[in-house]
């Protein structure tokens, strides 16, 4: 028949073309939600299941008292029936990532149980060891909590099992099948026995976790050397071995339906303003969607202007940096799989600060903001500043220097803000390429297409000399930028200032630099002008551009509203004699 | 937004009010006082600083009388719903009127100094855009922009005082009284209104942190502009001389284009001119909030956003109306700067009624 489908596959195209193309449904084929209604109706099945055994085990419960009642879910006490509604949740047999070992518990008689699990996720050692093997063979040693060993059947329950037969750190009792299934998804294992409406829980994670690295993105020379890792739990421990401080108050919020990821809030009690706390829950807590993945992800569900240029949050991915933050009275947020921290509030400063500026004694650090506040400005005007000069404003330079710029001018036959707009793409291309390319040939090959492309461009007169050195020292202040979302807000809005320069010269860049400062003083991070502390000027403002010495920031930044506001005493450095002649000032220690 | 959104401390209200009044000395208004006193132009405008913070005090009075509340609710309490709300649109119209010159006298400056090309309609629309924008953020984000542009703005005007006080010579600046102690004295008084738009912090009282916060910005604004208004002038008189600077339509420009910093920069006024156009936006922006939100009290309107765009439209229209520049500089001269006065008797007025009805303060109070 081999031949009567080959012909009819010549004779009819569009028949041939249908059996042969997989679509997902834009060629008339059933709708999807039509063929998922068996197992719509499979699942409210199940469900209708569920409320009944719960209901069942409510009116068991009522007699027993308010206790029994609390307990009871919608276990029930057939394990097999158990068995299969856990394996239809998990859609098994398709789905390979849940163990279900069934055994038989030594007790007198044997009682018949199941453990279950999910691969990858939990220690099988433990599992061996802690939960497999004193039910298996040292259940029959002893079961009686008194110690005394008596003769006939076993009174078996789950208090028993609980707190003789499993050494485990943490184990818990679940009383319903979607607290059985959110303990699997963790990695923890269940345990579930014949004629229990309960089930036991043993914490055996062992999630896939990557080491303690090098920060990636936030180097320094001076400093801790520890980043972040996927692991929120060591994320939060990373930090609170900076602070050790019963205060340190970290909060476990989920976020997802589908992914039912952690959210860590961390904050010090005494020292936050409470209200900051409730506003951030709030936020969080709002957030309804069905994964959540990075902090990135979760600074656009939170922050002020999601949509605005630039970061109303700051990600970190340096557990010293998130200390300091804390111990300021600002909350810092940690996902589950994100090797980053978020902190809240922010200032528009921070984003041009290290943790190393701290680190560093006080003048290398005020010299360090300068250089950034130097490479902001640079990244952000000069190519503005050199489209103004060069096409409205050339009496500015000197005589000599403007021949020069008008001779190498003279052989490219493209007005200048084209020459630069196509540089200034091109060299972002370089960038992008640069980061995609695998780490060994990254750098290598954007050396490479920099310097050839740039010697090219001037040779086949795309673009002049000078052009090439603005859009270098540009490239070269943006990569000063420490921050990689606000690095990529100002070259963006490098972009938005090059057209103004180009429309209107001088007045055009001016009428642009006003907008964007307008833009950035109404912005607010969760309640805290955008440019404070120093628009509104407040406490704390020394410690923007300048950096002073760590031993006279007595206080707390006044922007974040801290409960506490003292950080240090007056007097830091006692032994030295200037110290103490500043202690005799009348007003030195009283200072609010 | 609400017409009382936001909250302005003393320092931001000094700064914002200072570069609101001091922009203006880049414009034609140092040619006046020189015009009206000779060598003696920096006295006319010590007598108008004065003048100016004397007929300021009613307005700080009658805001600590009606603390928290703009000059349209204040008006309509003291003065009645009618001719409380008409003094109010009289402000707000010599509000606009001021705007609308310095608008058209700014976009000539800058046709003058940078883009002598440019169609002035352009520039203009570029400003309204700048001012439009700058309302829409409010108040509270107007002066925390004006802070963080002050220091740029200062620089602007260091630069052009500094470099050329070489150039000064003290003999110009005689014969001391110039023409006269009687012309210094009626010139200070006539020009007073060169500090009217300080009435605008009343229009705006709302959003002052409290009234003595609008009271130190007020005073100490003016004082601060009196100040780099004597120094100016008295530098024109001693680098140009008196009839020269008062020949020159934008005498500060003229100073900048004599600013030479060295081979490597010269010419700096187009860059120098841009540093003064953030003043310009700010005095212009500050301007066309306190019509907008002026206006909305006035009218009993919660909210002055909708004003924003019709106002925008009535500025675009009213300041290209002008043939050309003198027609701007006389319209000024004779007419807005002496309406100016009245301007700020208003206030004064508005107290006497206050006192005479027995509303607000203690009044009210007991």
């Amino acid at each position: 028949m081999q031949w009567r489908q080959w012909l009819r596959q010549i004779l009819d195209p569009s028949a041939s073309f249908q059996e042969q193309t997989f679509t997902l449904g834009d060629r008339g084929q059933q709708p999807a939600a039509e063929e998922q209604g068996p197992f719509r109706l499979k699942d409210a099945e199940a469900r209708t299941q569920r409320v009944l055994t719960h209901i069942d085990s409510i009116l068991e419960a009522v007699p027993l008292g308010e206790a029994a009642m609390k307990k009871a879910g919608d276990l029930t006490p057939d394990l097999d029936e158990n068995r299969r509604r856990l394996e239809a949740l998990f859609r098994m047999p398709e789905n390979k990532d849940l163990i279900i070992r069934e055994l038989q518990v030594a007790t007198q008689p044997p009682t018949r149980a199941v453990v279950c699990f999910m691969e990858g996720l939990s220690d099988k050692t433990i599992i061996n060891r802690d939960i497999l093997q004193p039910l298996m063979l040292l259940a029959h040693l002893d079961h009686h909590l008194d110690g005394q060993r008596e003769s006939g059947p076993t009174q078996f329950t789950v208090d028993v099992i609980i707190q003789r037969l499993l050494p485990g750190h943490q184990v818990s009792e679940k009383h319903s099948l979607k607290e059985v299934a959110e303990a699997l998804l963790m990695g923890d294992t269940v345990l579930l026995f014949e004629g229990q409406r309960t089930a036991i829980t043993v914490e055996t994670k062992e999630p896939p976790v990557r080491s303690i690295s090098e920060p990636k993105s936030e180097q320094s020379i001076q400093g801790p050397h520890d980043s972040f890792v996927e692991a929120f739990r060591m994320n939060v421990a990373m930090i609170r071995r900076r602070l050790k401080d019963p205060r340190v108050v970290t909060e476990i919020l989920t976020v997802g339906q589908v992914s039912s990821t952690f959210v860590a809030l961390m904050y010090i009690d005494g020292i936050v303003n409470p209200k900051l706390v409730a506003e951030v829950k709030q936020r969080v807590d709002g957030i309804k969607v069905d994964t959540l993945n990075d902090v990135g992800v979760l600074a656009q569900f939170i922050e002020d202007a999601p949509a605005s240029l630039m970061p109303g949050s700051l990600t970190t991915e340096r557990p010293d940096r998130a200390a300091a933050y804390l111990a300021e009275g600002h909350v810092a947020l940690i996902v589950d799989n994100s090797p980053y921290a978020l902190i809240f509030p922010i200032t528009f400063w921070s984003l041009l600060q290290t943790s190393e500026d701290y680190y560093l004694r006080f003048p290398f650090g005020t010299f360090l903001r300068f250089s950034r506040l130097a490479a902001l400005l640079t990244s952000l005007l000069v190519p503005a500043f050199y489209i103004a000069l060069v096409n409205y404003h050339q009496e500015m330079l000197p005589t000599e220097l403007m021949l020069f710029v008008a001779a190498s001018r003279e052989a490219v036959p493209m007005p200048a803000i084209l020459e630069l707009v196509i540089m200034e793409v091109t060299f972002e291309l370089i960038r992008e390429a640069g980061t995609r390319i695998p780490n060994v040939l990254g750098s290598a090959i954007s050396l490479v297409a920099s310097l050839i492309l740039g010697q090219a461009a001037v040779e086949a007169r795309i673009v002049s000399p000078l052009l090439i050195v603005v859009v270098a020292i540009t490239g070269l202040a943006s990569f000063a930028l420490p921050n990689f979302l606000d690095s990529f807000a100002i070259r963006m809005l490098r972009f938005v200032l090059l057209i103004a320069a180009a429309l209107l010269g001088f007045y055009g860049l001016a009428a642009g630099l006003f907008i964007l400062i307008l833009y950035l003083s109404s912005m607010r991070s969760m309640g805290v002008p955008y440019l404070a502390p120093l628009a509104p000027r407040m406490r704390g403002a020394a410690d923007t551009i300048l950096q002073p010495p760590a031993y006279t920031m007595e206080f707390r930044p006044r922007h974040v509203r801290p409960m506490d506001e003292r950080r240090q005493k007056p007097i830091t450095r006692p032994w030295d004699p200037r110290s103490r002649a500043a202690e005799e000032e009348p007003d030195r220690g009283g200072r609010p | 937004m609400n017409l009382a959104d936001g909250h302005i401390g003393s320092a931001e209200g000094v700064i914002l009010i200072y570069v609101c009044l001091a922009a203006k000395l880049f414009l034609q208004y140092p040619a006046f006082l020189i015009t009206a006193g000779g060598t003696a132009g920096w006295q006319v405008a010590l007598v108008m600083t004065v003048a100016a913070l004397i007929l300021f005090l009613p307005a700080v009075a009658l805001a600590q009388r009606f603390p928290g509340q703009g000059l349209s609710e204040i008006s309509r309490q003291v003065a009645g719903p009618f001719v409380g709300t008409a003094l109010i649109l009289l402000i707000c119209l010599w509000v606009l009127g001021a705007i609308t010159l310095t608008l058209r006298s700014i976009t000539e400056n800058f046709i003058i100094a940078m883009l002598p090309h440019t169609p002035p309609s352009v520039l203009t629309a570029a400003m309204i855009l700048c001012m439009i924008y700058a309302s829409y953020c409010g108040f509270e984000s107007m002066a925390r922009t004006t802070r963080i542009l002050f220091p740029v703005m200062i620089v602007g005007l260091l630069v052009v005082l500094l470099f050329n006080l070489p150039r000064v010579e003290a003999g110009r600046l005689f014969p001391f009284w110039g023409n006269g102690i009687p012309t210094v004295a009626v010139s200070g008084l006539s020009y007073v209104g060169m500090a009217a738009e300080a009435v605008v912090l009343l229009l705006l009282g709302a959003s002052f942190r409290t009234s003595s916060v609008l009271r130190t910005s007020g005073m100490l604004g003016i004082l601060l502009f009196g100040l780099t208004a004597i120094a100016m002038t008295a530098l024109l008189i001693g680098v140009f001389g008196a009839p020269d600077a008062a020949q020159q339509p934008f005498p500060v420009f003229t100073l900048a284009r004599l600013v030479y910093v060295g081979r490597f920069l010269q010419r700096t006024e187009a860059l120098l001119v841009m540093f003064w156009f953030f003043a310009a936006a700010v005095h212009l922006s500050v301007l066309f909030h306190a019509t907008a939100v002026g206006l909305a009290g006035s009218l009993c309107l919660p909210f002055y956003r909708p004003l924003i765009f019709p106002l925008a439209v009535l500025v675009a229209s009213l300041v290209l109306l002008p043939e050309d520049y003198m027609v701007v500089v006389r319209t000024d001269r004779d007419w807005m700067r002496p309406l100016g006065i009245g301007i700020l008797l208003i206030p004064f007025l508005l107290l006497v009624v206050a006192a005479i009805r027995r509303r607000g303060g203690t009044a009210d109070a007991s």
